[in-house]
């Protein structure tokens, strides 16, 4: 081993242990929060079984670790989404949001849930189509220019982004009643309905695409510096790019049809760990996993645990924690 | 020896519009080849040809004796190195982090630099004077030292053949004498192939073996800097009155600008 790998590797190595831990963390207060009023060695002690705890042992792991899972990987798969954006668009402020890409799934995904489908694999693959089809768009609104030159893209997933705003209040002012209540929270972001199998699908959907990035952590470095130079050093640049987005889009739909509209963690967590960790991917990628797992089950504690009765929708709390703090990196940057 | 590059028949066109018809010619291995010519004469579309950029549309291409087409773009990044005259503000990546991308084509997907990588790039970032940098942003440097930057990452890459877009244009007289010695090194010490485009005729004639004059998108010249940077020649091209003479330092011409005598420079 040498200087430089040995560097790389402590670095990965050092990041990823702690914000593993900080995972770890907010995973244990995710288990621990709750109405039940257990303490929280209870928690532990229950995990292991028993008569004692029969009741909170099922609380915890029939209801809370599935929603607590599906948190971590819901934030997991929009902070790196938002870093393979960023970094193929060469622009801080892309996001699959931003970009009309999750709009798209979510017009995709309200489809499918009107036609009656399964959240899996029918709504997921509603979702996923019409995520595809934003890009589609997307790539006819910009094309003849180079896909680097990303303003153009930018402006026009801002407008796909609105059209598609304007396309899902369309279909949710013609849905039925019975099935109005249960879209909008979707909407908002909803993480209730966790269960394991569920958990265990979108695990199955986004842990090889988390796989396939990591693997091209270091051609997005070398894509950093324009098209013509990831090529002059041997990057298959539209290939890489084409892959990288429709692997993205995969995910990003696969979690829009089980979670709805998250908004904001796909932009502020790969770009505050950017300032803290600089821009080299190979390190941000693990890193966007794992501290975007950890914010994501933190904001969803807050949504049970905050309001008196009932709970809010997760989308609410990250996009409430999530643009004051961008604002503030923003202002702290200049 | 088999030529670095060599074109035959080689024509391009972007939307129908001709920008380079009919150039044959040979780059030999180890030499220092400059391309001249006005604004809109087809140099840089020649040169994203020969780095594999854009595709032949007609005529063929070799490199080091394999037509283009036969290399995967990694293979041709093993063979040459690109050096643009910018890259786009990038994230705040550091010169050093940059200089190691050169690796790339040599490492695995994740470019896990080893020791003997993070060597070349030391030396690389010495040769081209940007050692003192190395632990600065890349965005924040100015024009002239981020072409420096980009020019140690292309040392790095272990090139056989060395493209440059105008490199000196951002540079100021020292670093530009000092690039333009260091080409003439790579190429001496290490037997590596420089092609570079240039607007400074006088750099070219003091460095180049062969020139290749382009204009319109033909070969208006070709030859070492005696016979292609001619007065009649040059000014028929370039449109403007010149005055060229032997320079004082060595055996080679020298041209100058004649003020106020030029004609009106034509629209490309």
């Amino acid at each position: 081993m040498s200087a430089e790998s040995t560097h790389l590797a402590r670095r990965l190595l050092v990041v990823s242990l702690l914000l593993l831990l900080a995972l770890l963390a907010a995973v244990y207060l995710g288990l621990a929060a709750g109405s039940t009023g257990a303490g929280a060695l209870d928690v532990l002690r229950s995990l292991k079984g028993g008569e004692d705890f029969r009741l909170l042992h099922d609380i915890v792991w029939r209801l809370r670790l599935p929603r607590v899972l599906l948190a971590a990987l819901l934030g997991a798969t929009l902070s790196l989404g938002g870093m393979v954006f960023q970094a193929l668009l060469r622009n801080p402020l892309a996001e699959p949001y931003i970009l009309g890409v999750s709009g798209g799934s979510a017009i995709g995904a309200i489809i499918g849930i009107l036609l009656g489908l399964a959240r899996f694999p029918g709504v997921w693959f509603t979702a996923f189509i019409g995520s595809l089809a934003t890009l589609g768009v997307l790539f006819l609104m910009a094309a003849g220019r180079s896909f680097s030159r990303s303003n153009t893209l930018l402006l026009s997933g801002v407008m796909v982004n609105a059209f598609c705003a304007a396309v899902i209040m369309f279909l949710v002012s013609m849905a039925q009643d019975s099935r109005l209540h249960n879209i909008i929270f979707w909407l908002m972001g909803d993480l209730a309905a966790a269960t394991g199998d569920k958990v265990a699908a979108l695990a199955a959907t986004v842990l090889p695409c988390f796989a396939l990035i990591f693997f091209r952590s270091h051609t997005l470095n070398l894509m950093a510096l324009g098209s013509d130079m990831a090529h002059a050093m041997g990057v298959q640049v539209q290939r890489t790019t084409a892959l990288l987005l429709v692997v993205t889009s995969l995910m990003v739909s696969a979690t829009v049809s089980y979670c709805g509209l998250v908004g904001f963690v796909g932009l502020v967590m790969p770009h505050m760990l950017r300032l803290a960790l600089g821009p080299d991917h190979r390190v941000l990628a693990p890193a966007c996993i794992l501290g975007g797992a950890a914010f994501m089950v933190v904001c969803d504690v807050l949504a049970r645990t905050l309001p008196s009765q009932g709970e809010m929708p997760v989308g609410v709390i990250s996009a409430l924690v999530g643009a004051p703090l961008f604002v503030y990196l923003l202002r702290k940057e200049n | 020896m088999t030529d670095a590059l060599s074109v035959d028949k080689l024509a391009h066109a972007f939307d129908g519009r001709t920008v380079l018809t009919a150039l044959g010619f040979a780059v030999p291995s180890g030499s220092f080849f400059t391309i001249i010519g006005p604004n809109g004469s087809g140099k840089t579309t020649l040169l994203k040809l020969m780095v594999g950029l854009l595709r032949p549309q007609a005529g063929g291409l070799t490199v080091l004796g394999r037509p283009i087409a036969a290399y995967s773009v990694r293979q041709l990044a093993r063979a040459m190195a690109y050096v643009p005259q910018t890259v786009p503000p990038t994230f705040a990546f550091t010169v050093q982090q940059v200089v190691l991308m050169g690796r790339a084509p040599h490492l695995g997907l994740l470019g896990l630099e080893s020791a003997a990588d993070l060597d070349l790039a030391r030396e690389a970032m010495r040769l081209a004077d940007v050692e003192h940098l190395s632990r600065r942003r890349l965005d924040q440097l100015s024009g002239g030292e981020q072409q420096r930057v980009l020019i140690a990452r292309a040392i790095c890459q272990q090139p056989r053949i060395l493209l440059l877009d105008e490199p000196t244009a951002a540079l100021d007289l020292a670093h530009q004498a000092a690039v333009m010695d260091l080409m003439e090194r790579l190429k001496h010490d290490q037997g590596i192939t420089i092609v570079m485009v240039s607007h400074d005729l006088n750099l070219a004639a003091m460095y180049a073996d062969q020139i290749l004059l382009l204009d319109q998108g033909r070969m208006a010249g070709l030859g070492p800097p005696q016979t292609v940077l001619d007065f009649n020649l040059l000014e028929k091209v370039y449109g403007c009155t010149l005055l060229v003479d032997q320079s004082p330092l060595g055996d080679y011409p020298r041209v100058h600008l004649v003020p106020g005598r030029y004609l009106t420079p034509r629209s490309s």
